[in-house]
């Protein structure tokens, strides 16, 4: 099959550079045009298989009495079906019609829409009204509902690894606590509750926080630069001009789901506009940030420092407020050391200066958490202050943010305290230190020494196995609180159903512990229930929120809107805070004095987009999510150059041993592009062992090679040693499953050709194709669908989103390995330019419900036909599993499900599990070909609604639930015979295209280009491109 | 040679009669259950409790959506919920002993588990709102109700039946497979 480089090399296109969605694509088209070229990865019947074992024309005649049997034993009497009403119909409840309450997340602070069905949650959403994440989630977010009902969660309290009551628990642990209640320690995450703290406050209890992933180098640098303690509310959407070192705020720093979607409405090329915001990126570990800027560097992560003092100096020098300080690091100087072009670097510096007040420069993912982490942020604080952006795009006064107070020297402080036996009672909550912690850090010593400890867990987990008290956690949608995410904005957290087990949240049980800290509590009434405990801390807000309303209607508006607090006019009263130069001096000296020493191989420890903590190992959804960058599912892996791979022979999935400071790990090797050589990287998150039954084993565990002896943990270790163990282990990746065959799926331009034609970038080879037969016509409504690659950062919530509301099944690594995977929307990762530092672009694709349909004429048994509206309509019992659908479909959007997915048929789903299903959506069973319906069921009730009001449906009638989930606005779906609505607008924007156009199949899903703000389109270089 | 015909033939005999016997068991068994009333026309089965819509919906002439209240708001028809029945029992023939069943559910909170009459198999997604909205008589699907002392189908409820109303044009009904079929 060389169809892949003829067609390669007949093209001859305008400038499109040559895409590569894999390395193993780029480096051996042919080979890899055969192995993918078939339509599925397996198949029933292999060479030889047939001699030996029962080839399947031979199972269909042994078989063949016996079925017909089978299917007479099929037509028995129908069994008896009940309907079983509510004795007292709650009066809220409609069975049938979803109820949607607000509520907020505990952990991240954002703003929830939860919807629930007949008193049970089945979707999460953000709140639109919200001001952080108004309306979104990222990945994780969308998958809380998995985690509410996964089956192995801790169903009651564990006294010494012993179930017992709530009643015994709480007894035990109050006679624990009076006798030193002036002992009691809390480890959190940080907490973000006002009710919560005013409670731990109240009772005496010391509290530490710390956050899953070390903030404490943007704490203290904000601190030592400006004289507070925060983390800022950095600006985005007030951002023209953003330089990123090893910041990753598109995948997991921060705020991501926040700061995506301002990114993106900044580049939003609809309306008219002409304008975008740049971003530049510096990155040691590829991530969806560097992948979505418009300029990206590779570095090394011991660089950080030097490229920012670098900046610091031409632009203090072009600002004409010379730093002394920095003299030494001149643009020459830095370029030397670093690598990066000093003509380079003095254009960023420019720009920046240019953009003054607009700009924005932040630094500190984890990637940068190395020795050097403290000064890296004094030096990009002194940078943003120089440029004027502190009180514009860095708010640091007004409504800063609350998401990290965690404090790591906080904790050594404690390891101190435990170690010599001065805390009597430690309760842990919002951390798996046992798992989180590395060994070295001494903690699982430490709280040997603990007379009491009560850790609060939502499953029996590592850190379970050394806790005498298990407090059984509830689920966030389990219990009662409140967020304030930012300063003076403040969401209550409302449950949307009882708690599935004999589980409280900590807020309660600090509520039911209340009396064993003494009188001095009561003197200071502690409520009931926590329910009363969040409604005391509302009274306050009341005061200064609720001017001219009742405290009650104050409340109700509250729980229904989610948000109360000061989120208008906050701009207009930021003000910019002075700059201490003495943060400046002491981090250049530090950057002077901790020079390290350049080894072989650095290894950079990040979190993960699908996997973050590892706190949600065992769900499953998120298991199977590719990771956004790499595509590779189900595990972690150590991430490499090729060219670092190709001078110690390592292939993709060469199990390779990593030591580092006398600890070692075995991991498989992937070939990452977009790396310097020399530089490893490993996710975070993986090789949990006792998380329950999905994420058990999954993995490597890196943890255990971090120290804790400085300021921060250290994620970026040098003097790593690595060796091929000869061991082989096949990764599970999602992109290398189809080829492209030479076919122009994305196109691309630069702002400055898009300002000159806006239809720039897209390249038509046979414009206007003729079609055999004749057009639909719709009378009615025709659903449409427009994505904008601009916007998309690849960011994966959508297809969480979709998983959760259309119960698309996790199939499991070994599927995956075999391309089954079942995401009915997936994100393809385009590749250009070289592997040092390619190019990306991001496409979400789903099946594209076309006019043409090649889907719907091979369909032998018409189990998938067109709709009078533009759907291309599955419909599951009619289908009987010939695949000829999804073989035809030329955007291999269709997913069949080869086993038995949703245990229907062979059993009942394990309890809880089963309420978690969307019952408006059917549940495939095995041998059923399924694809993205454009959430018809949506559609319907959409429709439905509109025609109880004797109206047509509007915009957000309708809504997909990728379109819900995306934080960028990247997706619009719509009425496209509505002139009014966004889609048909959206429709005509000069920068759409359909994919394939070229096959006549007339999709209903329009493109729009991915515009990269520079001046022309990059040259692609290398072999095999079109020019 | 004769043995090896006899034998060929014996065999063939034996096959003939198993077969033949296999034949008419199969058959025996297939009409049985064929034959055998299942779910469809004439369904009517015994109710936990003995309700008669034909005192109720008949005599008393109560509106049908003031106990099935749902029919026009949700997709789902709802069967009233003990408290409704209450509104009227806890006076009404309080004496009854079928009465006495539904003050026994609502006072230990165990739900009434009714007979589901018309059944649509899962895979159906029948929108009753939308129905209603559109102004098509509870009759026109369920028969005379209120002329039933028990709930009977009178009606096929297969997709064919329901295809022949909707079909109509002056309906204007949608023909859509994912309509019903998602």
């Amino acid at each position: 099959m060389s169809m892949e480089k003829n067609s390669m090399e007949q093209k001859n296109s305008g400038s499109s550079p040559y895409y590569w969605t894999s390395l193993e694509q780029k480096e051996n088209p042919v080979s890899f045009a055969e192995e993918t070229g078939g339509e599925f990865q397996s198949t029933p019947i292999r060479e030889g298989e047939e001699k030996s074992g029962l080839g399947r024309r031979d199972f269909m005649k042994v078989m063949g009495a016996s079925a017909m049997m089978a299917s007479l034993a099929g037509c028995t009497r129908q069994p008896m079906q009940k309907i079983v009403p509510y004795v007292n119909n709650p009066e809220e409840i409609i069975p049938g019609l979803p109820n949607f309450y607000a509520s907020a997340c505990p952990d991240t602070g954002y703003g929830l829409l939860v919807k629930t069905r007949e008193g049970r949650p089945i979707k999460v959403d953000g709140n639109t009204d919200h001001p952080a994440n108004k309306g979104t989630l990222s990945a994780r977010g969308q998958a809380m509902i998995h985690d509410l009902y996964d089956p192995d969660r801790l169903r009651a309290p564990l006294i010494d690894g012993t179930e017992t009551t709530w009643a015994s628990f709480d007894e035990a642990v109050k006679s624990a606590i009076s006798s030193n209640h002036d002992s009691v320690y809390l480890l959190s995450s940080t907490v973000l509750s006002p009710t919560l703290k005013a409670l731990i406050a109240q009772e005496g209890i010391k509290h530490i926080m710390v956050d899953s992933f070390s903030m404490d180098d943007v704490l203290d640098g904000q601190s030592q630069s400006y004289g507070t303690r925060v983390f800022p509310r950095y600006r985005f959407d007030k951002a023209d001009y953003i330089v990123s070192i090893d910041a990753d705020f598109l995948d997991t720093w921060g705020s991501p789901v926040e700061y995506t979607k301002q990114f993106s409405e900044k580049r939003n090329l609809s309306d008219g506009r002409k304008s975008m915001n740049k971003l530049v990126a510096f990155e040691s570990v590829m991530r969806l940030t560097g992948q979505n800027a418009d300029e990206r560097f590779a570095i090394h992560p011991q660089n950080q420092a030097l490229i920012a003092l670098g900046l610091a100096n031409e632009v203090a020098r072009l600002s004409g407020r010379s730093a002394s300080e920095l003299s030494s690091y001149s643009l020459s100087a830095v370029a030397t050391k670093t690598g990066i072009p000093a003509a380079k670097l003095a254009e960023i510096a420019k720009d920046l200066v240019k953009f003054r007040g607009r700009s924005l420069v932040v630094a500190g993912g984890v990637a940068a958490k190395g020795k050097n982490a403290l000064a890296l942020q004094n030096i990009v604080n002194f940078l943003n202050s120089t440029l004027g952006n502190d009180g514009e795009t860095i708010d640091g006064t007004m409504s800063v943010s609350n998401q990290y107070q965690g404090s790591y020297s906080d904790l050594q402080k404690l390891l101190t305290s435990m170690k010599a036996g001065n805390v009597k009672t430690l309760i842990i909550q919002g951390l798996n230190p046992l798992y989180q912690f590395g060994e070295g850090w001494g903690f699982a010593e430490a709280l040997k020494k603990v007379a009491n400890v009560i850790y609060l867990t939502h499953y029996i987990d590592e850190t379970a196995a050394a806790a005498k008290f298990v407090a059984a956690e509830s689920h966030a949608f389990e219990a009662w609180g409140d967020v304030s995410i930012q300063k003076d904005v403040y969401s209550i957290v409302q449950p949307t159903i009882r708690p599935l087990w004999k589980t409280k949240s900590l807020l309660e049980m600090l509520v039911d512990w209340a009396p064993a800290f003494g009188s001095k509590v009561f003197g200071d009434k502690v409520e009931a229930s926590a329910y009363e405990q969040v409604k005391k801390t509302w009274k306050t807000l009341h005061n200064r929120f609720g001017q001219g309303k009742t405290f009650q209607d104050f409340w109700d508006d509250a729980l229904q809107s989610g948000v109360v607090g000061n989120t208008k006019n906050r701009d207009e009263r930021v003000i910019s805070r002075n700059f201490h130069m003495e943060a400046l001096r002491s981090a250049v000296s530090s950057v002077q004095n901790n020079v390290d020493v350049r080894s072989d191989y650095t290894l950079v420890l990040y979190p993960s987009v699908p996997m973050g903590n590892g706190s949600q190992a065992n769900n499953a959804i998120l298991q199977e999510l590719p990771d956004p960058v790499t595509k590779l599912t189900w595990g972690n892996y150590l991430s490499m150059s090729p060219e670092t791979a190709k001078k110690l022979n390592i292939e993709d999935g060469d199990i390779v041993s990593v030591e580092v400071n006398a600890k070692k790990i075995e991991l498989p090797a992937h070939r990452q592009p977009g790396m310097k050589e020399g530089v490893l990287a490993t996710a975070l998150g993986y090789g949990r062992q006792f998380a329950g039954r999905v994420g058990s084993g999954v993995g490597v565990s890196v943890t255990n090679l971090t120290t804790l002896k400085e300021l921060l943990p250290t994620y970026v270790l040098s003097g790593v040693l690595i060796a091929k163990t000869g061991r082989q282990e096949k990764l599970a990746c999602t992109q290398g499953h189809h080829t492209i065959e030479g076919r122009d799926f994305v196109f691309e331009t630069s702002l400055e050709e898009y300002r000159k034609n806006p239809k720039s970038g897209i390249v038509r080879h046979f414009p206007d194709p003729k079609s055999l037969w004749s057009a639909h016509e719709y009378k009615g409504y025709k659903w449409g669908m427009v994505i904008d690659m601009n916007s998309c950062t690849g960011c994966s919530a959508c297809v969480v989103a979709c998983s959760v509301e259309n119960n698309v099944p996790a199939v499991g690594k070994d599927q995956v390995q075999r391309g089954r995977e079942m995401q009915w929307i997936r994100i393809d990762r385009y590749y250009s330019g070289e592997t040092e530092n390619p190019e990306t672009i991001y496409q979400p694709m789903l099946c594209q419900h076309c006019d043409n349909a090649p889907c719907e004429t091979v369909c032998p048994v018409l189990a998938t036909t067109h709709s009078t509206e533009g759907l291309n309509q599955m419909t599951y019992n009619r289908c009987v599993g010939t695949k000829y659908c999804s073989n035809n479909c030329p955007y291999k959007v269709r997913r069949f499900n080869w086993y038995e997915n949703n245990h229907t048929l062979n059993a009942k789903f394990e309890h809880p599990v089963s309420m978690m299903k969307n019952p408006d959506v059917t549940l495939r069973s095995r041998g059923v070909m399924e694809k993205c319906t454009f959430c018809s069921q949506r559609i319907e009730l959409g429709k439905s609604k509109a025609k109880g009001e004797g109206r047509r449906v509007k915009d957000d009638d309708i809504r997909t639930a990728c379109q819900d989930a995306c934080p960028t606005n990247a997706i619009t779906f719509g009425d496209v015979n509505n002139p009014a609505s966004a889609v048909a607008k959206l429709q005509k924007h000069p920068r759409g295209y359909a994919v394939l156009e070229e096959l006549n199949t007339r999709p209903a899903v329009t493109y729009l280009t991915k515009v990269r703000n520079r001046a022309a389109a990059k040259s692609a270089g290398g072999e095999g491109h079109h020019s | 040679m004769a043995e090896h015909g006899n034998l060929k033939e014996q065999a063939k005999e034996k096959k003939i009669i198993i077969g033949s016997f296999l034949l008419v068991l199969l058959s025996v068994i297939g009409l049985t259950v064929f034959l055998m009333p299942g779910r469809g026309v004439g369904y009517a089965p015994s109710q936990p409790i003995p309700f008669s819509h034909e005192l109720h919906a008949g005599q008393k002439k109560i509106q049908c959506l003031y106990c099935h209240s749902n029919a026009d708001k949700s997709p789902h028809a709802n069967v009233p919920s003990t408290a409704v029945c209450m509104n009227c029992h806890r006076v009404v023939k309080v004496d009854s002993p079928h009465i006495k069943k539904i003050w026994e559910s609502f006072e230990q909170n165990k739900p009434i588990q009714w007979v589901n009459v018309h059944v649509l198999p899962d895979f159906v997604y029948f929108n009753h709102s939308r129905h209603i909205q559109k102004g098509v008589a509870c009759e026109t699907c369920h028969g005379n109700v209120a002329n039933m002392e028990r709930v009977e189908q009178v009606s096929p409820f297969t997709m064919g039946w329901c295809i022949n109303c909707h079909r109509q044009p002056e309906n204007q009904a949608p023909l859509n497979c994912n309509t019903c079929h998602r």
